[in-house]
């Protein structure tokens, strides 16, 4: 008798567990085409909500679910499908390691630049077998100066009204922010003036990130990988 | 025969225990998730977009700068009723100024200075005045404070920054990219 009482109930709440599936599943796709076309008026419900959406820790306790239907497999919330199909969503400030000598630092994520650009100190440009090459220091966040020669890319014209022109070499450097590996190029300047010794143009994010100026930092600093 | 019946009874209910707090784990981690991440209600907008400053029925096309705390716009003849030398005091007086577009047309503006903002760049420290605009882009309004500028040398007259930016968009840099001739 208590039993089947219990075995009712099981039934029950499987059955509102199967329900509870199905509405997910329907939930999942909607906001997906409400990105695509942000035709749709409307001003969100959920503000300060997403603050700390973790969806990394959010997915793991669902993994010892044992449902025998398996889960809607919800499309990673790190991800958005708009333009291309695996765009990571990045804050507005996140850390960088710079390769070879993982330096990690704090980036802007800046729409508005084209290039990216690094705070260098004594930057010198040289030839090396009739080729441009640079050797200047990167500081670290304990202030330390990290050595780096590579080759000039390109040189960079920068006018800005009330300042001298300025020029400053682009190199590519390796960097890894969160799960995104790039060799991408860099503008060497000296931005002892400014909070954040990186800044991250559009050249970086390219195919690659949606920026989200509500959030800072979501990306892991460890840059995935040591 | 009645041991071995009482035994799987005892077995089974052993087991729907086991899978009812399975479930109910399962379940609330699904709910947790739910609320948590949220579906995300942001929407995308590109680098450049065109977007319509409704006091001046002016379109302007903009850039979308992430790296810019607040907007700004093209603004010149910035006259303020009975000035004083220090910016900070001519806040809540009232100013007329002209606003250009990309295009070079022009409308003339006369509103309220609601801040006087302190804008350090890389050319030093500047003080530059707020005005509150509406800024319409696909049908939808936001009221935001302003800086005005001279922006004659920059292709952009409206760069929008942070402040419009939050709470309702996200930008991915790869839509629109022909919009910029």
């Amino acid at each position: 008798m208590e039993t089947n009482y219990k075995i009712f109930l099981l039934l029950i709440i499987l059955s509102f567990g199967l329900g509870a599936c199905a509405g997910q599943r329907e939930e999942i796709p909607a906001p997906a085409v409400q990105v695509k076309e942000p035709v749709k008026k409307s001003v969100p419900e959920k503000t300060v909500t997403e603050a700390k959406p973790a969806p990394e820790k959010a997915e793991k306790p669902v993994t010892p679910t044992p449902m025998p239907k398996p889960e809607p497999k919800p499309t990673p919330p790190t991800t958005v499908k708009s333009a291309g199909d695996k765009l990571v969503i990045i804050g507005e400030t996140e850390y960088v390691t710079i390769k070879p000598n993982n330096i990690r630092l704090k980036a802007r994520i800046d729409t508005g630049a084209t290039t990216s650009s690094i705070h260098a100190l004594n930057i010198v440009r040289y030839e090396r077998d009739g080729k441009r090459w640079v050797r200047f220091n990167l500081v670290s966040p304990t202030g330390a100066k990290v050595k780096m020669e590579l080759p000039v890319q390109r040189i960079i014209k920068v006018k800005r009204h009330g300042t001298d022109e300025q020029s400053r070499p682009v190199v590519n450097l390796a960097v890894v922010m969160g799960k995104i590996k790039k060799t991408t190029p860099f503008s060497l300047v000296d931005r002892s003036n400014f909070k954040f010794p990186v800044l991250i143009g559009r050249t970086f994010l390219a195919n690659t990130a949606i920026v989200d100026v509500n959030r800072s930092y979501i990306l892991s600093p460890l840059g995935g990988e040591k | 025969m009645k041991k071995t019946n009482s035994q799987h009874n005892t077995n089974s209910q052993h087991n729907a225990a086991g899978i009812l707090l399975y479930l109910l784990l399962g379940f609330s981690c699904l709910i947790l998730q739910g609320c948590v991440t949220g579906p995300p209600t942001k929407i995308t907008v590109g680098a450049t977009e065109t977007i319509h400053i409704v006091e001046a029925d002016l379109d302007f096309l903009t850039r979308i700068d992430t790296g810019a705390r607040t907007t700004s716009v093209h603004a010149l003849d910035i006259k303020i009723d009975n000035p004083s030398t220090d910016k900070k005091d001519n806040v809540g007086k009232k100013i007329s100024l002209t606003l250009i577009n990309e295009k070079g047309e022009k409308k003339h503006l006369e509103t309220t200075i609601v801040k006087a903002l302190q804008v350090r760049n890389a050319q030093g420290v500047e003080v530059r005045y707020m005005i509150p605009l509406t800024l319409r882009w696909r049908g939808i309004d936001k009221v935001i404070n302003v800086n005005l500028r001279d922006r004659s040398a920059m292709t952009y007259k409206l760069l929008i920054g942070r402040d419009w930016l939050s709470q309702d968009f996200v930008v991915d840099i790869d839509i629109n990219k022909g919009s910029r001739k």
